[in-house]
């Protein structure tokens, strides 16, 4: 046999496994690149291109995500960035809900929204927002046709909402 | 054909089997994953409020 004869499969062998471990990487990139640019409704904005079906199914996605992240039962996590960011989707899901021939309760959204900015004032010592935010929680609440619209009221869902034993204001009340 | 080449070919043909295997494979895990977790969330959310606007609405709005 000669010396060339040997070295075929040889070659053969370590081209084959370049070849596996190129793949081995690309199977790596493959996945890591399809999850980079994965658009996940529930932390992405839709994107605009959509059909209105589909930006208020996503929409509604997103607000949902929100409202998980605002959740909480100190209002310590109540970030002024998530409130604001509420409030433009919801804007957003209402400038599409005609054409979505849907009709999510967007009033009932903003109320909650208006309350957990209400409670980000009064964490802020910020009277004026405050009395702003609840009156926008009213406007709301009454735009949805709800029987009583106190604060109270919303304070008690909101806090079930985010699985509080007790209410975040009065929590607050003791802690100052 | 040189030996370089052919280590250069097997890459190139290795990466892209790979790639297409591993996109692939993401789309049906982490792909079906995320659609069925917005799937929920959207649901969950619109169940959320019109369970909310049907408790506490006058009777003519809760309808």
């Amino acid at each position: 046999m000669t010396n060339d004869q040997t070295e075929r499969p040889q070659r053969a062998y370590v081209v084959t496994l370049v070849g596996l471990t190129g793949m081995l990487v690309g199977v790596v990139a493959g996945y890591l690149g399809y999850f980079l640019t994965l658009n996940i409704p529930v932390v992405h904005s839709a994107p605009s291109s959509q059909q209105p079906f589909d930006q208020m199914f996503d929409g509604m996605a997103r607000l949902r995500g929100l409202e998980l992240a605002a959740a909480n039962c100190n209002g310590a996590s109540d970030l002024p960035r998530i409130v604001s960011n509420e409030k433009r989707l919801v804007d957003l899901l209402a400038a599409n809900e005609q054409r979505a021939n849907l009709d999510p309760q967007l009033d009932v959204a903003r109320a909650i929204i208006a309350h957990r900015s209400a409670d980000l004032s009064n964490a802020r010592s910020d009277k004026v927002g405050f009395a702003a935010a609840v009156e926008d929680e009213r406007t709301s609440l009454q735009a949805a046709g709800w029987k009583d619209i106190s604060p109270e009221q919303l304070t008690g869902i909101v806090d079930n909402l985010d699985r509080c034993s007790g209410s975040k204001r009065e929590a607050k009340d003791n802690n100052q | 054909m040189k030996r370089s080449m052919r280590f250069g070919i097997a890459v190139i043909v290795g990466l892209g089997i790979g790639a297409v295997i591993g996109a692939t494979f993401a789309s049906r895990t982490i792909g079906v994953g995320a659609r069925s977790m917005s799937q929920w969330a959207a649901g969950a959310e619109y169940a959320q409020l019109a369970e909310l606007e049907y408790r506490h609405a006058d009777s003519e709005r809760a309808r």
